[in-house]
């Protein structure tokens, strides 16, 4: 026959604190909501790169349609788009990336997936257009842009028609690079004005880090109409 | 409290410094402006009192979202005229096939004939892009001057030998063609007012002038051109069974493509060419004159049937609102110099300004285009850092730490005994 013994209570410190909050009612009310509010948070934390993506979602589809719109197209022509506004479609084959850009680059204007930098020429005009796009989360367009190589294609559809972009083989605002090329974030040279039509993607580099920054360039291949 | 207003601070300060960073929209001070023009001219004819434009084409567009296109078969006659004009985004209009007889006045309505002359204009707006076409042409031109030619013809004074008439004609030929041949002697002139008295006059078959302006993306186009015709002197083959002269004149067009990335407009040109087949008679060998741009050329000179041909060439030129012009001059053809004024009397019309019984201006195409591209204000933005699209990957981390902590909790701080 065996016999059981109570076990002492713990009389380390985790023990008495447990064995103390566990004799006193407020504080098991206490540590009851407290355990509601770390399981609801910690949901909402696991859930987020899924939340941005169904947010992204449907701002992509009220982007389409003002992107169609023609009160856009007019703002368009008179260079009035606001931030967050419409700009252009981005569509890049070789990866799958098809979504609306909108003007701007602020935290808020790249919910949307991509944005244009301000500053740089419209697309498909003379000069270095420049796109950012998110490569986690909201959507993740650029999530595979390091698979694009020399020679793929990106298409530019603005609401009063579009171009064609050929990844060039090595940068062409910075030295020595073949393409794709990753830079510091404040390396700002690869968005700096060139002679030439040029498109310049930045997203960052490695994935889910935002220590550096991953870089496509692409040269003006040709123009396109205006998709009605 | 200090602690609290330091915080207060800097968050302002970095809120300052994020807009200026941010910066605003792709703003500009003037917006884009350009104009693309077209136009084609396919026939002038002044004849026996008769002062007509036939086939005549315009097209238009702006950047004010105008798209605009006129044509007439006869400039004179309404019935033949079309014009289409849409000025909103989505619109199109279409005039086609708008076509008349030509107005002839009385006094030559016996000896020139018409064929319908016709129109047609289309102008539509899409997705921004304005696109406006138009064209206008007339079947055909038969002057049947014979019988009043016979009466002006009886008064002439015709003392002149084949030998001084033809001689600038084959001085031409012998220098263009390097041959040395020689006339067969006494024959007269006789022979073509003959000719030119018992058999139809001039037979005129002009191609359709067009006119298109186009937008895209990238550059506005503007294209005039005229399709040339062929000319038959004495056509009905008077002389061993051919024209007395075939007179071909070829497309001229004139373009403008401005770029609307960089503002600039540049004009293209290509005149008409004209080629004259005399018919052999005379002793003369069937013979090809070809007329060069820039180049007049007089045929039967000294005699009743003197004509000349002037081909201009083209050229450019920028206008005082610096939009850029190409022309394509066209073709002159006076006719039958010795006879404008005789028949003019038999007629009863008041004399002509010139001694030539017929002038017609062929193939003459205008294009123009111009503009300038948007000015962009400079930007506030400063872009210092290229922007985040892919941190935070500690979310999640810690989202899955507060819920081991959640479970944690329940499992062993609030377990019972």
């Amino acid at each position: 026959m065996t016999t059981t013994t109570p076990q002492p209570p713990r009389r380390d410190g985790i023990g008495f604190l447990v064995n103390a909050l566990r004799n006193r009612p407020r504080a098991r009310i206490a540590l009851s909501i407290l355990s509601v509010l770390l399981l609801l948070g910690g949901v909402a934390l696991l859930a987020f790169p899924f939340a941005t993506n169904l947010y992204q979602d449907r701002l992509q589809q009220r982007l389409d349609r003002q992107l169609a719109s023609p009160a856009l197209r007019q703002a368009y022509k008179e260079r009035r788009i606001q931030t967050g506004d419409s700009l252009t479609r981005i569509k890049i084959p070789a990866i799958g990336v098809d979504v609306v850009v909108v003007e701007g680059t602020t935290a808020s204007a790249l919910r949307a997936g991509a944005g244009h930098y301000p500053g740089t020429p419209l697309p498909c005009e003379v000069g270095n257009v420049a796109i950012a796009g998110h490569r986690t989360t909201y959507g993740k367009p650029f999530a595979n842009i390091d698979q694009l190589k020399p020679g793929d294609t990106i298409e530019l559809d603005t609401p009063i028609g579009g171009c064609v972009y050929k990844i060039a083989p090595h940068a062409i605002t910075v030295v020595d690079a073949a393409m794709p090329f990753i830079v510091t974030s404040n390396n700002i040279d690869v968005v700096k004005p060139t002679p030439d039509r040029t498109l310049t993607l930045t997203s960052c580099h490695p994935k889910g880090s935002a220590s550096h920054r991953i870089v496509i360039q692409a040269t003006w291949e040709k123009d396109l109409p205006p998709v009605t | 409290m200090r602690t609290l207003r330091r915080i207060g601070a800097l968050g302002l300060t970095a809120f300052v410094a994020s807009a200026l960073v941010a910066g605003g929209s792709a703003s500009a001070n003037t917006p884009e402006v350009f104009l693309g023009q077209a136009t084609g001219q396919a026939l002038h004819l002044s004849a026996l009192g008769l002062d007509a434009t036939l086939g005549q084409s315009l097209a238009k567009v702006q950047s004010s979202l105008l798209a605009e296109a006129n044509g007439a078969g006869d400039l004179a006659v309404l019935a033949s005229k079309s014009t289409a004009k849409v000025t909103q985004d989505g619109q199109s209009a279409n005039d086609p096939n708008k076509c008349a007889t030509p107005a002839i006045p009385d006094a030559v309505a016996a000896i020139l004939n018409a064929g319908l002359a016709c129109s047609s204009s289309s102008a539509s707006i899409s997705a921004g892009a304005p696109v406006a076409h138009s064209d206008g042409s007339v079947a055909s031109i038969d002057l049947s001057a014979n019988n009043v030619l016979k009466s002006a013809t009886a008064n002439l004074q015709i003392g002149q030998t084949l030998d001084s008439v033809l001689a600038p004609v084959i001085g031409a030929i012998n220098s263009a063609t390097g041959q040395n041949i020689q006339l067969a002697a006494t024959d007269s002139i006789t022979d073509l007012l003959n000719a030119l008295t018992t058999t139809q006059t001039l037979a005129v078959r002009i191609g359709r002038s067009t006119s298109d302006v186009t937008s895209s993306t990238g550059k506005i186009v503007s294209v005039g051109t005229d399709s040339g015709g062929e000319i038959d002197v004495l056509p009905v083959g008077a002389l061993n069974n051919t024209p007395l002269a075939q007179i071909i004149i070829g497309s001229a067009k004139a373009s403008v493509t401005y770029d609307r990335a960089t503002g600039k407009a540049t004009p293209a040109w290509d005149p008409a060419l004209v080629t004259v087949k005399l018919a052999p008679f005379a002793g003369l060998p069937a013979t090809t004159v070809s007329v060069a741009p820039g180049v007049t050329q007089t045929l039967f000179a000294g005699t009743p049937l003197e004509s000349t041909i002037s081909v201009a060439d083209g050229r450019s030129f920028t206008d005082a609102n610096g939009a850029v012009h190409a022309v394509a001059d066209g073709v002159s053809l006076h006719l039958f110099k010795g006879l404008g004024v005789n028949l003019a009397d038999v007629l009863g019309l008041k004399a002509a300004a010139t001694p030539y019984a017929v002038a017609l201006d062929l193939a003459h195409a205008e294009a123009l285009g111009g503009g300038a591209v948007a000015t962009v204000s400079p930007t506030p933005a400063v872009v210092r850092d290229l922007p985040r699209t892919g941190g935070a990957p500690w979310l999640p981390v810690l989202g899955g730490t507060m819920a081991m902590a959640a479970y944690l909790t329940r499992r062993y701080a609030l377990a019972r005994k």
